[in-house]
């Protein structure tokens, strides 16, 4: 399933991407994530558990995040691939910046292709696309609450 | 695949207040209402609470009453007691042409209205209403009491402003009486949840609109106004020009926001939303 969305943040492209790379942010603005665990001998991947829900559906999710292809301060992509609920999901995301000096924003645009099997996907389908949005507004929300007020 | 729930410890409070109290106590404790979306997904194990707590038959949350032109309906009111109760047909037939398209009969002899709008599907008929009809919910927490409008209700997808602990008890709605309403939807024909459905609200003087109000659900993640077709029908005497206007601009309102599936993608559920409005606008007149 392909998804794509976008994010404005009120701060220097620069800054922006530093909590993008951060991985004690990522694990505050991760919805239901209390800690990332490094993964030895794998650079800039992490072990999680999440405790996630939506709706009456909550559970608890465990799998992998990882950064990759960084190209900074520009692009770089994030793979989260994960299981819980009987149902195992595999997503990765293209994220790229860029900087509207107009406005003095930095954007954000993410393009996603999610995969999810199990039983989540049998009964969630027609809520997968809004909540994958819902979720990345919450992570981009509480990357920026992370930094400094501009 | 199971279909049948885990454990789970159960609670029948005598009292609201015994009921918040057991609900702020125990962050894994959900209530049980009328059970008709809750308990499907404790069959699958998809929720596992550790405790329900049953406010099924509280008093306090129960019966439907107009006072000084403002319509209260009890939060444990089902489906079917609304669209069959003449006060509610009298001051938000909207809300009984609604309740009445809700699922099956099963799920509209159990399923209660506060319940509905506590989960917050966006496949939902009632939210819509609500929404449009500028109804305020009254809640009940271990902090008290406080009322909050169906504008700043509905946060997103499954998601409201109730916060830990706290419950609906009763949802008010300003009397329509005298005003245009009417509900709408394209159901899915299997689970009879709303692809598009919408309401309108149109105050009318002579054969001019004074105001409007429009919302639309199914096709958005929660309950949505659309500013942008509530102006083009303001002013207006709802002729051809002027409601195609407001079906294009309340497209374009959600069009971001428009959810799709395997049965309905965005595309289609973009279009039905114009010609549902259209629709709403002209059984409000009928």
């Amino acid at each position: 399933m392909q998804l794509t969305g976008s994010y404005k943040f009120n701060h220097e492209q620069q800054a922006v991407w530093d909590v993008l790379m951060n991985p004690d942010a990522i694990a505050k603005a991760l919805p239901g994530v209390d800690e990332l665990i490094p993964v030895e001998g794998e650079p800039d991947t992490w072990r999680a558990d999440a405790k996630l829900g939506i709706a009456t559906v909550r559970g608890k999710y465990s799998g992998i995040v990882k950064l990759s292809e960084q190209n900074p301060p520009n692009q770089y992509r994030l793979t989260v691939s994960g299981s819980g609920q009987n149902s195992i999901i595999d997503g990765t995301t293209l994220i790229s910046l860029s900087y509207d000096a107009d406005n003095q924003q930095t954007i954000l645009n993410w393009e996603a292709d999610v995969q999810i099997s199990g039983k989540l996907a049998s009964i969630g389908q027609r809520l997968i696309g809004a909540a994958a949005n819902m979720m990345s507004k919450q992570f981009f929300q509480g990357l920026e609450k992370q930094l400094p007020k501009s | 695949m199971s279909m049948r729930p885990a454990n789970f410890d159960y609670q029948r409070p005598t009292s609201l207040s015994e009921a918040i109290q057991l609900l702020a106590n125990n962050d894994e404790a959900k209530a049980l209402a009328g059970g008709h979306s809750l308990i499907p997904a404790m069959n699958q194990r998809l929720s596992t609470p550790e405790q329900l707590v049953d406010i099924g038959r509280l008093d306090e949350l129960k019966g439907i009453s107009t006072n000084n032109g403002t319509l209260s309906i009890g939060a444990l009111s089902t489906h079917a007691q609304i669209a069959a109760s003449s006060d509610v047909r009298t001051h938000c037939a909207a809300l009984a042409t609604a309740t009445g398209l809700v699922g099956d009969p099963q799920v509209r002899n159990w399923g209660t209205l506060g319940g509905n709008l506590a989960h917050a599907d966006p496949a939902s008929d009632p939210p819509t209403v609500v929404l449009a009809a500028g109804g305020t919910l009254h809640l009940q927490g271990p902090n008290g009491t406080r009322s909050v409008s169906a504008d700043n209700f509905f946060i997103d997808l499954f998601t409201t402003d109730l916060q830990p602990g706290e419950l609906i008890t009763r949802i008010e709605i300003p009397s329509l009486q005298g005003k245009k309403n009417a509900y709408v939807k394209l159901a899915h024909p299997a689970s009879r949840y709303a692809i598009v459905g919408v309401c309108v609200v149109l105050e009318m003087n002579g054969n001019e609109c004074v105001s409007a109000r429009v919302a639309v659900g199914g096709a958005t993640p929660k309950a949505t106004r659309s500013p942008s077709a509530e102006e083009r029908l303001t002013g207006s005497s709802l002729q051809v020009a002027a409601v195609d206007a407001a079906a294009e601009a309340l497209v374009n309102d959600i069009a971001g926001d428009v959810m799709g599936d395997l049965f309905a993608p965005e595309d289609y559920r973009r279009a039905m939303a114009g010609v549902y409005l259209k629709r709403a606008v002209q059984a409000a007149m009928a």
